[in-house]
């Protein structure tokens, strides 16, 4: 839940500046999964996917929100249990052994390690912060082991990118002039400002990214058909970074660090730049 | 469970492990350990329903010399993952291993608040008074004045007295052991497993390597005598091969003789008794100054008092038989909605 940092900063206001955070926010590098809900609606589904994230692919994961989204309402037509999708988790067996021996550090085609829970005979083992040897998880703090440890726990993470939806557009053509790319609670500004442009006939496109890491696999593509990207957060440019990171795209921020989110007038005031000069 | 025939046979070996155990040769943990490995065999449990959390430090990596399951978890937070493990799985018999730094220093808040919810889990809190992992600087219960490599003109902080602190969080077992008695270790081991409720036992451990002999006045055959008083329910406080005794004048404990002294008038040990506890834990005196307490070993406090997963599994319960099975769609539908058409 971000609000207006740092520390205490500023309680109830919004804002958009942990993104780096729960991105980088850790000790060497040990990427996680991040995503984000865009309304008071959407927190409902983006907490059940980060539930079938993490429990699926065996990994912690970073659900952010932010006060816009915390202090808003909007009507919401909430699912029956039943609809729900499943959520399945891989419990490792007794046949999991191999040769006698089981190897809690194994991993399936999500190259995520099955889950061995206390109270199952024979499956006894240890897991812990110290590096790990690959497949038997002893305690390894050979070069080889640790690099190649570093990048399954990456891979492992970018895996994920096959198992979610690809990035569509919220409003517009797929390819034009201009892209209004956000996350998060500035949706609704956003969707609002990019309608009433559109409707005054400027090819302005929104998208809005739901999955911040890893992307959709398609995001890169959808970003090259475009001949602007401006990316409006509440922040001092996160997004645009990482996106600029990535996809060697250049990127435009359009920031505002105020506590406040973005009015429609602000951002239509913004996208109509591009099209007067 | 209890019907079911245990098939396999469990020794002190059957809880090792293949690693290599990583401590300096000579270091106190060596014989914990052992005694851990011996007396989990004859306690009835399982292999596999036995969890051992650690925090960080030397006497962390205790899990991975344990053929159970386990996890080396975060400094100071052993406590709190145990506390997860015990609440969701009450059956399990779950170890805490910890150390002076880890416990006292960044783990401090959340020992005390694992004490107070009274989880069934058994808290091992190897002391040696140092930081031995990081190599030699003072822990929240080196004495004060101690020289260290982080203290070159001596520690000013004040330490902790860990039996009294988690006797003033409410603990409900607290006991005092040491490495170099294997035998008390082992009964003191058996008793903490025993008790319903977490059990605190302070292990005095010597770090031979980064302080050496910090507890040699108490464990070793020449000194201990005088030092140290081992203390069993119902059994008089005597010390000094049976020559010295302690009474109570009021609250205050005093040194006797016990030829002068029928044994009748000194401190009957009663491991129920809060207050005396509480004074028992406060013969905490520098050996070294002269005058001093003997300092005791054993059990100091037992009390019966509701286990949180119990509680917690009958708030569940009460609650299901008052409300019924809870139903998702209800709870997320509430009382006040409409559908918008």
């Amino acid at each position: 839940m971000q609000r207006g940092g740092p520390s205490t900063g500023l309680p109830t206001k919004t804002e958009q500046a942990d993104l780096f955070q729960a991105m980088y926010g850790r000790n060497g590098e040990a990427p996680v999964a991040v995503i984000a809900a865009y309304s008071p609606t959407d927190c409902f589904d983006t907490t059940f996917e980060a539930c079938r994230l993490a429990v699926e692919h065996m990994t912690p994961v970073f659900m952010l929100s932010d006060g816009y989204i915390a202090n808003g309402t909007e009507p919401w037509k909430f699912p029956k249990a039943e609809s729900l999708p499943e959520i399945i988790p891989t419990f490792a067996t007794a046949e999991d052994k191999a040769d006698g021996k089981f190897l809690p550090y194994k991993r399936n085609e999500k190259l995520a390690r099955k889950w061995a829970v206390p109270g199952v005979k024979g499956l006894e083992h240890r897991v812990g912060g110290l590096e790990k040897e690959n497949e038997t998880g002893n305690i390894s703090y050979d070069p080889e082991n640790h690099e190649l440890m570093v990048r399954l726990r990456a891979e492992k993470i970018e895996k994920i990118a096959d198992y979610i939806p690809l990035q569509t557009v919220d409003n517009g053509n797929p390819t034009g002039k201009v892209a209004i790319v956000g996350w998060g609670g500035t949706y609704g500004s956003i969707k609002a400002a990019v309608k009433e442009c559109r409707e005054e006939g400027l090819d302005v496109s929104h998208i809005h990214i739901k999955y911040l890491n890893p992307f959709p696999k398609n995001l890169g593509e959808l970003l090259y058909g475009f001949d602007k990207i401006i990316v409006p957060e509440i922040n001092r440019g996160q997004l645009v970074s990482l996106l600029r990171d990535k996809y060697l795209v250049p990127a435009i921020g359009y920031n505002k660090v105020q506590g406040s989110p973005f009015s429609i007038g602000e951002l239509k005031t913004r996208i109509k730049q591009e099209f007067t000069s | 469970m209890e019907n079911e025939i245990i098939s396999e046979v469990l020794t002190a070996k059957s809880f090792e492990t293949d690693q290599d155990v990583r401590w300096c040769p000579g270091c106190g943990d060596y014989s914990i350990l052992k005694q851990v490995q011996t007396v989990l065999p004859t306690l009835g449990l399982r292999r596999e329903e036995i969890v051992f959390i650690s925090g960080i430090g030397c006497s962390s990596r205790f899990p991975y010399y344990m053929e159970t399951y386990g996890m080396h978890s975060i400094h100071g937070r052993a406590t709190a993952v145990a506390s997860g493990l015990k609440a969701t799985r009450p059956e399990l018999s779950v170890w805490i291993i910890t150390g002076d730094g880890d416990s006292m220093s960044i783990g401090g808040n959340h020992l005390i608040h694992l004490l107070r919810r009274n989880l069934d889990v058994n808290i091992l809190l190897f002391n040696n008074e140092i930081y031995g992992l990081t190599k030699g600087q003072y822990s929240p219960t080196s004495e004060q004045g101690k020289v260290t490599k982080s203290t070159p003109m001596g520690s000013i902080d004040h330490p902790f007295n860990p039996a009294a602190l988690c006797l003033g969080a409410d603990s409900t077992f607290v006991a005092r052991s040491m490495d170099r008695d294997p035998v008390h270790l082992r009964t003191i081991l058996k008793r903490a497993n025993d008790h319903k409720g977490t059990s605190l036992v302070e292990i005095y451990q010597n770090c031979n390597v980064f302080n050496d002999g910090a507890f040699e006045v108490f464990t070793e055959k020449a000194q201990k005598g005088d030092n140290t008083i081992f203390v069993e329910h119902g059994k008089p406080l005597i010390f000094a091969n049976g020559t010295k005794g302690i009474v109570l004048e009021g609250f205050t404990p005093k040194v006797v003789d016990v030829n002068e002294n029928s044994t009748e008038n000194l401190w009957i040990h009663d491991e129920t008794d809060r207050v005396k506890a509480s004074i028992l834990s406060r013969f905490f005196d520098d050996p070294k100054l002269g005058e001093a307490l003997p300092r005791p070993f054993g059990v100091f406090y037992i009390e019966e008092r509701p286990r949180y997963e119990d509680q917690m599994t009958k708030q569940i319960l009460d609650a299901t038989q008052a409300k019924g099975l809870g139903d998702l769609d209800k709870l997320i539908a509430g009382n006040n909605t409409w559908l918008v058409s």
